[in-house]
């Protein structure tokens, strides 16, 4: 008999706590927000074309861009970790209609910075085969030379001296001077440079639009393409390059919940 | 009364429910234990450490490693250039063959405890056991084949949908699992079995020869050929010429002047069965390299290897007596392991 009651006691005392468990979840959660981060692509203050748009670069030398591809991660509001279901990594193709990673159970409130890194991890360059964005079948995979690239960029250029005008950057690179990620910092900073706030409110969400300044590239004409036609594998003319990843990206606009 | 018999017969449910949740994925493969030899170090911590050995994942490795469908032309597997009675190397050749007649520009490896290895490829390139696979793969003048392409090729196959299933629980066919897959088969291609190891486990004793032999072994090539794997896995210059492909070898990856005509050191396993030697295969025979070690080294050379820069002073007898006790590095067993073998059918 006592035996039973403590069968029944243990099931009931199970039920209660998992009820008590549910129950406090939402009651007492936090208010939390979501957060979509979106990126667009611009080059002379137009949305980047893929198909036969010519642009001009700061040394007058003029381009066509057939392929813009990078890896994000390590997303923050201002410094604190932010996580996504997504998975670890962004893979940005400028091919794709939408760009976009979502956020969620981010503490609600008004943030003033977002930042994440352009590459990849140096842990997971060298740990075996990986899967979702890093699969190298997203061809962002160094075959010959193990590693990621971080930034894919091709196109045509009359003065490129490569075989058939080709300008192709693969930039990338995760070992001591070579390494190329690079953190970066976006404040909300508008065009008249007054700052602005992201406020995330309960249950809603904010949608910040983030541009790809492709003008930046170039680096205020000090990057050439007749210079730097071809760069494919890391390196110091790599590490030149990507000098001006901290100066691509930028908000465009946020979105008012 | 019955109530509660129903509510426990309910929660019973609930947590059998539960356990076969989470082990039903681990009872449909078996593990596989990686036995490391008697005296040898330990494996490079991370050829293992994210990929479960089983059985099945071994044999689907296998089986993708005797596939010429990883190629363009459907006709060159990783065993086409790693053969197994050439201790996975190919042999007699300096150069191997790819798709459209093509050549490679370096000698194709043996392939043996390769999870001692932590980087592949004669300049070391590659940076993990799973991601070689890629290179060959890919490379024009090899298997000249496209990753996406070759995954199309293996889900069209009802034996690799089996067989993934078997081996990962579900029959998802992804390059992970295909890369983990085949480093389960080549991290487990032990040589362990020489008369030179039956000698070290007491079973067997060297002749007189032989035993000169390894003292002459253990005066002029231990300092890089380390026992017991038989390489140290550094890279060196050991002062030939540039070759007529201008193969600079590690400086080629890291871009570095100190790095410039430096290769991985190979292992001297099996080394009878892996000629011709060096990362361009041009000496053809083991009285040719230590010819090489006698007379031919570049001393000129400003990074020439420091233990090499005097040559290697050696008599014709230490010589002889070197070669009879490096033919006692040559594993039978494991050149002749049905195990490492294409199935038959």
């Amino acid at each position: 008999m006592s035996k039973k009651k403590n069968i029944a006691l243990i099931y009931f005392l199970t039920v209660f706590i998992i009820s008590i468990g549910i129950v406090y979840n939402t009651i007492a959660q936090k208010p939390l927000g979501k957060l979509k981060l979106s990126f667009i692509h611009t080059v002379n203050y137009k949305p980047l074309s893929l198909i036969d748009s010519v642009y001009k670069n700061d040394s007058n030398e003029s381009y066509k861009i057939s392929k813009l591809k990078y890896y994000l991660f390590d997303f923050k509001l201002n410094d604190q970790p932010i996580y996504s279901q997504h998975g670890k990594y962004l893979l940005v193709n400028a091919d794709k209609k939408e760009n976009e990673i979502e956020f969620e159970h981010i503490n609600a409130g008004a943030y003033s910075t977002v930042s994440f890194k352009i590459g990849v991890d140096s842990i997971d360059n060298c740990s075996g085969a990986q899967s979702g964005a890093l699969d190298p079948i997203n061809d962002m995979f160094w075959t010959w030379n193990s590693g990621y690239v971080f930034l894919k960029l091709e196109g045509t250029s009359p003065n490129s001296n490569a075989d058939l005008n080709r300008l192709e950057y693969h930039l990338g690179g995760y070992k001591g001077d070579n390494a190329l990620s690079t953190k970066i910092d976006l404040r909300c900073i508008d065009e008249y440079g007054k700052s602005f706030l992201i406020r995330l409110d309960s249950n809603k969400e904010t949608e910040v639009v983030v541009a790809f300044n492709l003008d930046n590239f170039w680096q205020r004409g000090t990057v050439s393409i007749k210079e730097n036609s071809i760069c494919v594998s890391p390196g110091k003319i790599a590490k030149k390059l990507s000098n001006c990843f901290s100066t691509l990206f930028s908000i465009k606009s946020i979105s008012k919940p | 009364m019955r109530l509660q018999y129903l509510f426990t017969a309910i929660l019973l449910l609930g947590i059998a429910c539960l356990f076969v949740f989470f082990t039903e994925s681990n009872l449909t493969s078996t593990p596989l234990k990686f036995e490391i030899p008697k005296g040898w170090p330990a494996p490079t911590k991370n050829t293992f450490s994210k990929n479960k050995l089983t059985e099945e994942g071994f044999q689907l490795g296998k089986k993708l490693f005797y596939d010429g469908r990883l190629s363009k032309d459907g006709e060159i597997s990783c065993a086409s250039c790693h053969q197994q009675f050439a201790a996975f190397s190919n042999y007699d050749h300096d150069f191997s063959h790819g798709i459209n007649n093509s050549f490679t520009k370096r000698n194709a490896p043996a392939l043996m405890n390769l999870a001692w290895m932590k980087e592949f490829h004669w300049d070391g390139a590659i940076n993990h056991i799973e991601v070689q696979p890629l290179a060959p793969l890919t490379a024009k003048n090899e298997m000249g084949e496209q990753l996406d392409s070759v995954l199309m090729k293996l889900r069209k196959d009802t034996s690799y949908q089996r067989m993934f299933k078997a081996a990962f629980g579900d029959t998802i066919i992804s390059s992970q699992r295909m890369l983990k897959a085949l480093a389960q088969f080549t991290g487990n291609l032990i040589s362990s079995n020489s008369k030179y190891d039956k000698v070290k486990r007491g079973e067997t004793n060297f002749t007189e020869f032989e035993k000169r032999g390894y003292e002459t072994f253990k005066l002029y090539c231990e300092s890089c050929h380390k026992e017991p794997l038989f390489t140290d896995n550094s890279f060196r210059n050991n002062g030939q010429k540039l070759n007529r492909f201008n193969d600079i070898g590690r400086a080629s990856i890291s871009g570095k002047q100190e790095d410039s005509l430096k290769f991985k050191v190979p292992t001297l396993r099996n080394i009878e069965l892996s000629f011709p030697y060096m990362h361009d295969g041009h000496l053809y025979s083991l009285y040719h390299v230590i010819d090489f070690y006698r007379n031919e080294i570049d001393t000129t050379q400003f990074n020439l290897d420091p233990a090499l820069k005097r040559k290697i002073k050696m008599t014709e007898k230490e010589k002889k007596e070197l070669i009879y006790f490096l033919s006692t590095l040559t594993d039978s067993t494991f050149i002749k392991n049905k195990r490492f073998a294409a199935d038959e059918n």
